[in-house]
C-alpha cells in the first residue's frame, strides 16, 4: 500500500513546475537587465549598460529617493504608533478596545482601491496638498496594522509580571515600558517595521490617488513606464528593487530565527534536571 | 510588643461583580514571618498584589511603619515582590537584574556592583553574574528572583507562591533556605501559599483564607491543634468533623450524641457549652483510635483500607451513611474492609469549633 | 486598576488619534459622499442627499463592469482553487527539509514588487517573447500568438499575483492534518480517492475557505493587472473607481461604486467567519 502522506514522483513535479513558473518571470527581468540588446528575443551579451543609463536617469533618481525617504518615515511614524498602541491596548482592560483595534486593522482588510480613493477624496476635503505628507500619512495607514498585529503577537508571549517586577522594584510606568516591555518587542518591531517597508516600497494603487502631480514614488514611476512601453531600463531598476526587498527579507528572517533560537533555548535548560547545589 | 510592620484594615476588592476580598485586616510585626494559607481562588493573591500596589482596594487601607500607603503606586512602596514566574527580565543578565533596584535609585555603577556581589553571595549564587536567565536552571532563577527583591533593604517582602514550579526535593531545600535568610535579614516575608506543609515548616503565624475571608490567623501549632472553623480543621490536615447534640455536661466535658453512639468532648475553660446545644468539632485522623466490636466507643463499619506514605489509613461508614478516616504509623492493621468496629478519641482532641460557623 | 489605566491612557492616544481621524474619518466620509451629488458644473461636491449613484450602477454600462470584474474574480478564484489546492496539499506532504525550502519561496513573492512579477510575464508573453518562441520551436503553432493585452493575459496575471495567497492557505491547513486519520481510513478499506474526499479534503476546507477570501477579495480591486496586462481593454470596477476619481471626477459616483464593492466584501467576509467559526484568515500571521 501507498503511504498517502508521501509525494508521488508526478506530484512533486507538479510542484517544481508551479514554482518554476513563479520565479520564472522574475528570473527573466534580471536576466534580461545584463543583456547588451534591447530586444528580447535572446541574450546577446553581458553589459551594464541599462544601470548606467538608469543612474543617469535624474527623474528616476528622483523617484527612488522618493521612496526611499517615504518608505522610512512611514515605517519609523508606524513603528511609533503601533508600538505604543499594542502595548497599551495589551495593558488596558477598556470595553472599547476591540473596537479600536478593529478599525486600525481595518487597512488590511478593505481592498487597496478603496482606501486608495477614499484617503485622496478625504486628503481633498481638508485641503491638504497632495504630495510627500499625503503620501506619508497614506503610507503610514497601511504601514500600522502590520506593526501592531506582530508587536501584539509578541506581547501575548511576554509574562504580564515582567513590568510588574519593574514597578515592584522601583520603576514608574513609564520607565517600566522603556526598560522592560520595549526592549523585549524590539525584534517584533522590527519585523513588523520591514514588512511595513517591504509594502511601502510595494504600493503603486494607494500611492497613485495621492502622490499629487509633482511627486513619484519608484512602484509609480514602473507602473507608468510599463504602461507606455518597455525599455530594458526597467528590468535594470526591477533588478535594484528586487535586491533591495531581498536584503529586507533576509535582515527579518534573522530577527525572526533569532527570537525561535532563544525559546529553542528555554526549552532546554526547562527539560534539564536540576543541577541544584545543596546547602 | 514588636512594632507593625504592615496593617490591612479592612480591605475590600472587587473584580467586576464578584467579590474576592471582603474585609481584611491583619497585623504583621516587624521581622515576622506571616504566610497566607488557602486554596486557589480564595483572595490570598490578591491580597498580596494590593498590598505590593499592583492592584488598589476598593475599600479599606494599607499602612506600611505605620504610614498609609493605599493611594501609591508601587513603586513608591518600600515592599518588594517574588513573582509565581519569577519574572527575571529575560534580556539582561542575572547582575542586571539583581541590580535593576538599585540602578533605579542612581546608585553609583560601583556600589550596584559591590552590592549586587553581596547579594548573590548571600544567595549562593557568585560566579553567575554574566549569565542570562535562559541559562539558569528553575532553583537558580528562584535565587536571583529572591536576591533581586532584597537588594533594595524592604522592610516587606512578598512572596507569591514561590516554591510552586519546583520539584519536592528542591522544594524542601529552598524552604529551608528562605527561612535562613529571612532570619539572618529580619526582613519581614509575606508568604502566599496552598501547601499546608510548607506554611506549617517555616511560618511564625498562618493566616487560612477561604472565599475572601480570613477564617483564622495564629501560629503553625494553634492553627493545626486548635482549628477555629470547619474549613481551617479541613484545609490544615484533614480533620473529621462533626456536628452533634449536647446531651450532657459533667466534669470531664461535655457528651455529645453522634450518628452510632456518643463521644465525649473535652472543653477548654471558658466555652460553656450548654445541654441540648448543637456542637460542630474536628478530629484528625491519626487521633481517632479503632477498636473491636465488644469495646466502647461509637459503632461504624471499616469501608475501605489503605496505606499511603507509611501511614496506614482506614475510611469507616458511620451509621448515617457519613465516612470518617483514621490513620496511624504502620502496615499491620487487624482489621478488614466490612468488619464492624468501634471508635473513639481522647477528649482533649476533639476541638470545638467557632460557634458561629455552625450557624452558617 | 485606575491608576494602571491614567498611565497607559497617553500611550494609547497616538493609536486612537491617528486611527480615527486617517481610518474611520475617511471611510465614513466615503459613506455620505456616496449619497451626495456631482456639482452642476462638472466639477466638486454638492452635499444634496440622492441615491442616484447607487442607481446609475444599475445603468447597464456599469452593471455590464460589475459583471465582468465578478467575472473575472470568479474565474481567477476558479484557477486558483484548481492550481493552489493541490500546489498547498502537496507541499504540505513534502519532508520537513523541503517544506522549509519550499514555504520559504512561496512567502518570497510575498516580498518581491507585485508589478515586477507581472513585467515580467509582459517580455515572456510578448509577440517575440519566450512563450511564443518556445511554442513555435514545438511547431505546437504556426506563428505568433497574441496573447498580450486580451482577456487571458489579464487572467494570467491574476492567478501569478494571488496563487500565493490560495496555496499557503491550503498548505496550513493541510500541514495540521493528522494523517493516521487518512491511513486508518485506508486500513478500513477505503481506495486513495475515498479517502482523500472523506477525510482529507473537508479537513482542509478552513485552508480552502480563506485562500478563496484572499483572491477573491483583491481580484475585485486589483485594476492595475488589467491595466497592465489587459491594455485598457477590459474595463473592471476597480478602474471604473480610478476613472471616476481622476478624468471622470464624480466621486460620489465612485465612492458609490466603492461602498458596493466593500459591501460585497463584507459579506465575503462575514461568510467565511460563518462557514469557520474564526475571525483569522489560515496561513495569514
Amino acid at each position: 500500500m501507498k503511504q498517502m502522506r508521501a509525494n508521488t514522483k508526478l506530484q512533486n513535479a507538479y510542484l517544481a513546475f508551479l514554482f518554476f513558473l513563479m520565479y520564472l518571470p522574475v528570473a527573466i527581468v534580471i536576466l534580461f537587465s545584463f543583456n547588451e540588446s534591447k530586444l528580447y528575443v535572446s541574450f546577446s551579451g553581458f553589459s551594464l549598460v541599462w544601470y548606467e543609463k538608469l543612474f543617469r536617469d535624474s527623474a528616476m533618481m528622483e523617484a527612488l529617493k522618493n521612496s526611499l525617504i517615504l518608505g522610512i518615515l512611514s515605517c519609523a511614524v508606524s513603528a511609533v504608533i503601533g508600538t505604543l498602541g499594542a502595548v497599551s491596548l495589551s495593558a488596558l482592560k477598556l470595553r472599547s478596545k476591540g473596537v479600536l483595534e478593529y478599525i486600525a486593522i481595518l487597512p488590511l482588510m478593505v481592498p487597496e482601491i478603496i482606501l486608495g480613493m477614499v484617503l485622496m477624496a478625504f486628503f481633498y476635503m481638508l485641503k491638504l496638498p497632495f504630495g510627500m505628507l499625503t503620501l506619508l500619512i497614506g503610507h503610514t495607514v497601511f504601514c500600522v496594522p502590520y506593526i501592531l498585529v506582530e508587536v501584539k503577537a509578541s506581547l501575548a508571549l511576554m509574562d504580564p509580571s515582567l513590568t510588574e517586577a519593574a514597578r515592584d522594584l522601583g520603576a514608574s510606568s513609564w520607565r517600566a515600558f522603556l526598560d522592560i516591555t520595549l526592549p523585549l518587542v524590539m525584534p517584533a518591531v522590527a519585523s513588523g517595521s520591514l514588512l511595513a517597508f517591504a509594502m511601502s516600497m510595494d504600493d503603486v494603487v494607494i500611492s497613485i490617488f495621492i502622490n499629487g502631480p509633482r511627486i513619484s514614488t519608484l512602484p509609480i514611476k514602473v507602473y507608468t513606464q510599463i504602461k507606455t512601453g518597455v525599455t530594458p531600463e526597467i528590468n535594470a531598476l526591477c533588478t535594484i528593487m528586487l535586491a533591495v526587498s531581498l536584503t529586507a527579507l533576509a535582515v527579518f528572517s534573522i530577527f525572526r530565527s533569532h527570537k525561535k533560537e532563544e525559546n529553542r533555548d528555554e526549552e532546554q535548560i526547562d527539560r534539564a534536571s536540576e543541577p541544584d547545589q545543596e546547602l | 510588643m514588636n512594632q507593625v510592620s504592615l496593617e490591612l484594615r479592612n480591605v475590600t476588592k472587587r473584580f467586576e461583580k464578584e467579590l474576592v476580598l471582603d474585609g481584611i485586616s491583619l497585623q504583621v510585626e516587624k521581622g515576622e514571618f506571616l504566610t497566607l494559607l488557602g486554596s486557589s481562588g480564595c483572595g490570598k493573591t490578591t491580597t498580596l498584589r494590593i498590598i505590593a500596589g499592583l492592584e488598589t482596594p476598593d475599600q479599606g487601607q494599607v499602612l506600611l511603619n505605620g504610614e498609609d500607603v493605599t493611594a501609591l503606586p508601587p513603586e513608591k512602596r518600600a515592599v518588594n515582590t517574588i513573582f509565581q514566574s519569577y519574572a527575571l527580565f529575560p534580556h539582561m543578565t542575572v547582575e542586571e537584574n539583581v541590580g535593576y533596584a538599585l540602578k533605579l535609585r542612581r546608585v553609583p555603577r560601583q556600589e550596584i556592583r559591590k552590592r549586587t556581589s553581596e547579594m548573590l553571595d548571600l544567595v549562593r549564587l557568585s560566579g553567575f553574574e554574566k549569565r542570562k536567565p535562559e541559562k539558569l536552571s528553575g532553583g537558580q532563577k528562584q535565587r536571583v528572583a529572591i536576591a533581586r527583591a532584597l537588594i533594595g533593604n524592604p522592610g516587606v517582602l512578598l512572596l507569591d507562591e514561590p516554591l510552586g514550579a519546583l520539584d519536592l526535593q528542591l522544594r524542601r531545600t529552598m524552604q529551608r533556605e528562605l527561612k535562613r535568610l529571612q532570619q539572618y535579614l529580619g526582613v519581614t516575608f509575606i508568604y502566599v501559599t496552598h501547601d499546608q506543609e510548607e506554611a506549617i515548616n517555616m511560618s511564625d503565624r498562618i493566616a487560612v483564607m477561604h472565599r475572601g475571608r480570613l477564617e483564622q490567623i495564629g501560629t503553625p501549632d494553634e492553627i493545626y491543634n486548635h482549628p477555629r472553623t470547619s474549613y481551617a480543621a479541613r484545609f490544615v490536615g484533614n480533620a473529621n468533623l462533626f456536628t452533634g447534640m449536647v446531651e450532657s455536661i459533667s466534669e470531664e466535658g461535655a457528651w455529645v450524641s453522634v450518628s452510632g453512639g456518643r463521644v465525649l468532648l473535652g472543653c477548654p475553660a471558658g466555652t460553656s457549652l450548654q445541654k441540648g446545644e448543637k456542637a460542630t468539632f474536628a478530629v484528625r485522623s491519626e487521633n481517632v483510635q479503632v477498636l473491636v466490636q465488644d469495646q466502647e466507643g461509637c459503632a461504624a463499619v471499616v469501608k475501605e483500607k489503605s496505606f499511603l506514605a507509611g501511614q496506614l489509613r482506614l475510611i469507616l461508614s458511620m451509621p448515617d451513611g457519613r465516612e470518617l478516616a483514621a490513620s496511624r504509623f504502620g502496615i499491620d492493621s487487624d482489621f478488614e474492609p466490612g468488619q464492624k468496629v468501634k471508635w473513639t478519641f481522647p477528649a482533649r482532641q476533639g476541638v470545638l469549633l467557632d460557634r458561629e460557623e455552625q450557624n452558617a | 486598576m485606575r491608576r494602571r489605566n491614567r498611565a497607559g491612557m497617553w500611550m494609547v492616544l497616538p493609536l486612537t488619534i491617528f486611527t480615527l481621524i486617517f481610518v474611520a474619518a475617511p471611510l465614513l466620509y466615503m459613506v455620505f459622499l456616496s449619497f451626495a451629488s456631482q456639482s452642476s458644473s462638472g466639477f466638486g461636491v454638492e452635499w444634496k442627499f440622492t441615491l442616484e449613484n447607487y442607481k446609475r450602477i444599475l445603468d447597464p454600462v456599469y452593471r455590464n463592469t460589475f459583471y465582468g470584474s465578478l467575472r473575472l474574480a470568479f474565474s481567477t478564484t476558479a484557477l486558483n482553487i484548481l492550481l493552489g489546492y493541490p500546489f498547498g496539499y502537496f507541499m504540505a506532504k513534502l519532508s520537513a527539509k523541503k517544506k522549509k525550502a519550499a514555504v520559504l519561496f512561496l512567502m518570497l513573492p510575498f516580498w518581491l514588487n507585485s508589478l515586477i512579477r507581472l513585467y515580467g510575464w509582459i517580455i515572456l508573453l510578448q509577440k517575440k517573447g519566450l512563450v511564443n518562441e518556445v511554442l513555435l520551436r514545438l511547431h505546437l503553432i504556426d506563428k505568433p500568438l497574441k496573447i498580450l493585452y486580451s482577456y487571458p493575459a489579464i487572467l494570467i496575471g491574476m492567478v501569478y499575483v494571488l496563487l500565493p495567497f490560495m496555496a499557503l492557505s491550503v498548505y496550513s491547513s493541510a500541514e495540521k492534518l493528522d494523517w493516521s486519520l487518512a491511513e486508518a481510513a485506508r486500513d478500513l478499506g477505503a481506495g486513495r480517492c475515498y479517502a482523500f474526499f472523506t477525510i482529507i479534503f473537508p479537513l482542509t476546507l478552513p485552508g480552502l475557505f480563506s485562500g478563496i477570501i484572499l483572491t477573491f477579495i483583491p481580484s475585485m480591486g486589483l485594476f492595475f493587472i488589467a491595466d497592465i496586462l489587459g491594455g485598457n481593454k477590459i474595463v473592471l470596477v476597480g478602474s471604473l473607481i480610478q476613472e471616476q476619481m481622476t478624468r471622470g471626477n464624480n466621486w460620489p459616483f465612485a465612492a458609490a461604486l466603492a461602498m458596493v464593492l466593500l459591501v460585497v466584501t463584507s459579506l465575503l467576509l462575514g461568510l467565511y467567519k460563518k462557514l469557520t467559526n474564526s475571525d483569522v484568515l489560515e496561513g495569514i500571521g
